[in-house]
């Protein structure tokens, strides 16, 4: 290779920056994650078409993507803030969106000792009903796992405007984590 | 914290409730058209589909893709 070569090589690495390059990797990673959901989702109008039983508990249905879509706006505003250097609001609004999190954690597992009883896992409709909320579930919890983090680093002083990479890849998974439930809500209660 | 600073996180905020709001808008015509409606999926579906975009394109800044603005 001649040195003329290396040096449009190296050029051309450098035109991607680190955080670009990043971010670039979430997303992948992002859409990588949405093809598991995906076919959970193609799974549900496969196996069971559009059947939804009636016992299924609307209200907490509502009550969960309602809290859900609440978590989404507080984990924005927390990002916004940590962008603009506001310490104080990104702390709060974390802790909130870490409470809503657990929140919803504690109504799906509501929702499924209320479901147990009404249909069994191994019905169809219980098979994926249980598939899908419990996967989501396990996201959800792998989100609080990484909100947490961050939140302790927060706390120390780790993040600034110049310096958050970490709570924004958070956010973005952690938004993921509510587009999939945009979906899986309408899939099994609305439809 | 500059005034600047402050005035961009309330532009951007401003935005989020925007944002939220049309996410309520658009959960509360799904429950519409599911309680009006014997076969919803087709009603839904683009419903479903609006929501999803404005979270990854506003929330998750989508076409923010390239920005310089941190590191870590």
């Amino acid at each position: 290779m001649s040195t003329t070569t290396v040096h449009h090589h190296h050029q051309s690495e450098g035109n991607y920056s680190k955080l670009t390059t990043d971010r670039v990797g979430l997303w992948l990673f992002l859409l990588s994650e949405s093809m598991l959901f995906l076919g959970l989702l193609s799974a549900r109008f496969y196996l069971a078409g559009t059947f939804r039983p009636p016992e299924l508990n609307q209200a907490l249905g509502v009550g969960i993507t309602s809290i859900l879509l609440v978590s989404s706006l507080t984990m924005f505003r927390s990002e916004v803030a940590i962008r603009h250097g506001d310490q104080s609001s990104f702390l709060r609004h974390l802790l909130i969106t870490i409470v809503l999190s657990i929140l919803f954690l504690g109504g799906v597992a509501y929702e499924w000792s209320q479901a147990f009883t009404h249909f069994s896992p191994n019905t169809v409709f219980g098979t994926i009903f249980f598939s899908m909320t419990g996967m989501h579930a396990l996201h959800v919890l792998s989100g609080i796992f990484l909100m947490l983090l961050i939140y302790r680093n927060g706390r120390s002083g780790k993040y600034s405007e110049h310096n958050h990479w970490s709570v924004e890849a958070t956010a973005k998974y952690w938004h993921m984590v509510d587009v999939v439930w945009v979906f899986f809500y309408a899939a099994l209660y609305l439809v | 914290m500059t005034t600047e600073d402050k005035k961009g996180e309330k532009s951007e905020w401003g935005t989020g409730w925007k944002v939220f709001a049309a996410l309520v808008v658009l959960s509360a015509l799904e429950i519409a058209v599911t309680l009006t409606i014997a076969n919803p999926l087709p009603f839904l579906t683009p419903l479903v589909l609006a929501k999803a975009g404005l979270i990854i394109w506003y929330f998750m800044r989508l076409g923010n893709l390239a920005d310089k603005e941190a590191t870590e």
